[in-house]
């Protein structure tokens, strides 16, 4: 009787795992495996055209990378653009998200304008605001502080300025998508908690800090996360709008990997850029994570 | 009757089943221009030859450099491939291409531009045996020269740019240089840009032995020169130091720019929307070596060693290099043929504009042909951009590429 048991629970476990298998298979096969073997060549110096013969150099390319001063300025670049864009993309998708979630006429434009640059192809929206910030004093953005009597900037080619600039078409690119989150959240919090606070006569932006932001938790978690990871990766619009310079002011870490490991052929370094990106990465996450949890205990 | 038919019909299905097929790569190509050329070109040849091609396009944009290595790596590489030179150098650098000297007939080799063609032999001594070899055959150039504004000139009453000097080109871009149109467009973000001032003034990148040249005397006054074109003389665009061609290109057609440099692509689409107003001129001389040294690129066909098809791979070239095929592409295309009896045929040299750039292309170079070429690119143009803006001197800059090639060489084991 226990055994016909047993083998009916290995059966039914069997048969669960055979249709998780072809997942698993992808998985492992396309993403697993890329990932331990791309930390093993990490220690190795090979590129992909002699991928079948490297040579191990243990730790040297981690040891290189500590030295490379562009590493360490690419390294910079991307923690600007994650401490300068994802606190203005987050604010700005919640006040959009907040705006959106009223109902007047024209609401579905509004939320449909402000998503569409999410959607639109990467190079095509980088060229389009290469051509906006022309240095030139006839350039789109030139022209428009020429209104406010400010003079024509370089706002690609002073290095004062391209981080500036680029952060500006990163956040325009991207709060649309995180403001779907935040409004997808919003429309599940109960009606009940704001009638409650209108009883009490509590204000709009009362409503939205007290009731919105806290319950909207989750999604902002979710978005700070996902949203370092993203700004740690900007790779297109620098390779399109300014290739990293002037000099190496614009340079990203996934830029550096990309000319290293794919212009230079020295993959084995690329790899150790990517395994340093992943571990500053995964500690971020680890960090944020503590933190939200921490802040859910005090509430 | 009917079975011989059927027979007939099942014979020539089976030969086509069986007629080899080989694969080629072409990197970029425009699909509304130049690619239903090729596309023809390929189809006559499987017509007149039973070879099936398998004819796959890699837009620059899709990065077909990267995407060949990556099917060099999965044992997948094309039989043939299209690609930007020098990427044949790095190729060869790791010992994936065929060399071609007995698969291209002597004579046909003699046809060529001979520094178009002399810069597809591979230079280096690794790996063994390839060293003066012919690893590529170019297909098209684009040698670099001033595209002008004759309507711009003749309102400044600047005299059209022939037969000049550098003093000549700095007098005339400050006469264009007015309200908001600057004499010269250009863009520290390319080398192309600012090395032909180098090789004017006698300067190289790398000596015989590899070593860079940075800190030379030559090289100095050549960066010097185009620093002063920014600094001291104020005839070059805002945000020069790191602008995209294309924007210079349309500077040039709104009329915000009176010249600047680019090859023959760009001059097409120019010539489209500016007409008559557009000029092409030779680059300005140095007025001590009385060099006019442009920059110059090219494509050209590579056979993989990977290929099973070798013999056919090198029939589809040979097809595609025939005189006429060649200058039915660059009529269409706007390179320039890298053959000099296409080159010298009228359609190139009696058209005023592509005249200009067949003359220009006597005196032109191109990029180093090292396989570190792309390490020794980036460090050169960051620390001439760091220049350029101002946080180096052009000195401070030079030394410190000078330093960091030659560090990286000697890492790599090009230098000891």
């Amino acid at each position: 009787m226990r055994k016909g048991k047993m083998r009916k629970i290995i059966r039914e476990a069997l048969i669960g795992y055979s249709f998780c298998f072809p997942a698993y298979l992808i998985f492992a096969v396309f993403i697993f495996a890329p990932i331990v073997w791309s930390f093993i060549l990490s220690f190795f110096d090979y590129n992909i055209l002699t991928f079948s013969a490297p040579r191990f150099v243990g730790l040297h390319n981690y040891a290189k990378l500590v030295k490379d001063s562009v590493f360490l300025v690419s390294l910079r670049n991307s923690a600007f653009f994650s401490i300068f864009c994802i606190p203005i993309t987050l604010s700005l998708a919640f006040i959009f998200a907040l705006l959106l979630n009223d109902n007047f006429p024209g609401r579905n434009f509004f939320r449909m304008a402000i998503f569409v640059p999410s959607v639109v192809s990467m190079v095509i929206v980088s060229i389009i605001w290469m051509l906006i910030l022309s240095a030139h004093p006839s350039g789109v953005m030139n022209r428009f502080i020429r209104v406010f009597g400010i003079p024509p900037q370089g706002w690609l080619s002073d290095r004062r300025l391209v981080l500036f600039s680029l952060s500006i078409f990163l956040i325009w690119r991207s709060f649309g998508y995180k403001m779907l989150l935040y409004l997808a959240a919003m429309q599940n919090i109960p009606a009940e908690l704001y009638e409650v606070a209108e009883l009490d006569g509590v204000k709009s932006w009362q409503k939205a800090l007290y009731i919105t932001l806290p319950m909207v938790k989750p999604t902002t978690f979710f978005l700070t996360v996902t949203s370092v990871i993203e700004f740690f990766q900007i790779f297109t619009p620098v390779y399109i709008m300014t290739r990293g310079g002037p000099g190496y002011s614009s340079y990203t870490v996934v830029n550096y990997l990309y000319q290293t490991g794919f212009q230079e052929f020295t993959m084995g370094f690329a790899s150790a850029i990517s395994y340093i990106l992943f571990v500053i990465l995964i500690i971020l996450t680890v960090i944020q994570r503590k933190v939200f949890r921490a802040e859910q205990i005090t509430l | 009757m009917k079975r011989c038919l059927v027979v007939l019909a099942v014979v020539s299905l089976a030969l086509a089943a069986w007629a080899t097929e080989i694969t080629f790569w072409f990197a970029g190509g425009d699909p509304a221009r130049d690619l239903p050329v090729v596309k023809k070109q390929i189809e006559e040849f499987e017509k007149a030859t039973g070879i099936r091609v398998n004819f796959i396009v890699v837009p620059w944009a899709e990065e077909p450099h990267t995407k060949l290595q990556a099917a060099i790596a999965a044992g997948k590489a094309p039989d043939l491939a299209k690609v930007g030179l020098p990427f044949d150098h790095v190729l060869a650098r790791f010992g994936v291409v065929e060399p071609l000297d007995q698969l291209i007939p002597a004579e046909i080799q003699a046809t060529f531009i001979p520094a178009v063609l002399e810069d597809c032999r591979y230079k280096a001594a690794v790996p063994a045996g390839l060293k003066d070899k012919l690893i590529s055959i170019p297909y098209f150039t684009d040698v670099r020269l001033i595209l002008y504004r004759k309507d711009i000139f003749a309102e400044r009453g600047v005299p059209e740019p022939l037969d000049w000097t550098w003093d000549d080109f700095v007098e005339y871009a400050q006469e264009l240089t007015f309200d908001d149109v600057y004499g010269f467009g250009t863009s520290g973000r390319y080398n192309s840009q600012f090395i032909i001032f180098v090789w004017q003034a006698g300067g190289e990148i790398l000596d015989e032995n590899g070593y860079p040249l940075f800190t030379s005397p030559e090289f100095l006054e050549g960066i010097n020169f185009y620093w002063d074109l920014y600094h001291t003389h104020r005839v070059v665009q805002p945000g020069a130091v790191d602008a995209h061609l294309w924007d210079v290109r349309k500077m040039l057609a709104e009329g915000k720019i009176a010249m600047y440099i680019d090859c023959g692509d760009s001059a097409r689409v120019l010539y489209e929307e500016l007409g008559d107003k557009l000029g092409a001129a030779l680059l300005p001389k140095h007025p001590r070596t009385g060099k006019r040294t442009a920059f110059f690129g090219a494509d050209g066909f590579v056979i993989l060693k990977q290929s099973r098809h070798k013999e056919e791979a090198a029939k589809l070239l040979l097809w595609l290099i025939d005189k006429d095929r060649m200058v039915e592409y660059c009529k269409v295309s706007g390179f320039l043929p890298a053959r000099a009896d296409a080159a010298a045929e009228p359609v190139f040299i009696q058209d005023p504009i592509k005249a200009a750039f067949i003359r220009q292309l006597e005196d032109s170079r191109g990029w180093i042909k090292h396989p570190e070429a792309s390490f020794i690119a980036r460090i050169l143009r960051a620390e001439v951009q760091e220049a350029l803006a101002g946080t180096k001197t052009v000195e401070e800059a030079l030394r410190s590429a000078q330093e960091d090639v030659v560090a990286g060489l000697k890492e790599k084991g090009y230098l000891r």
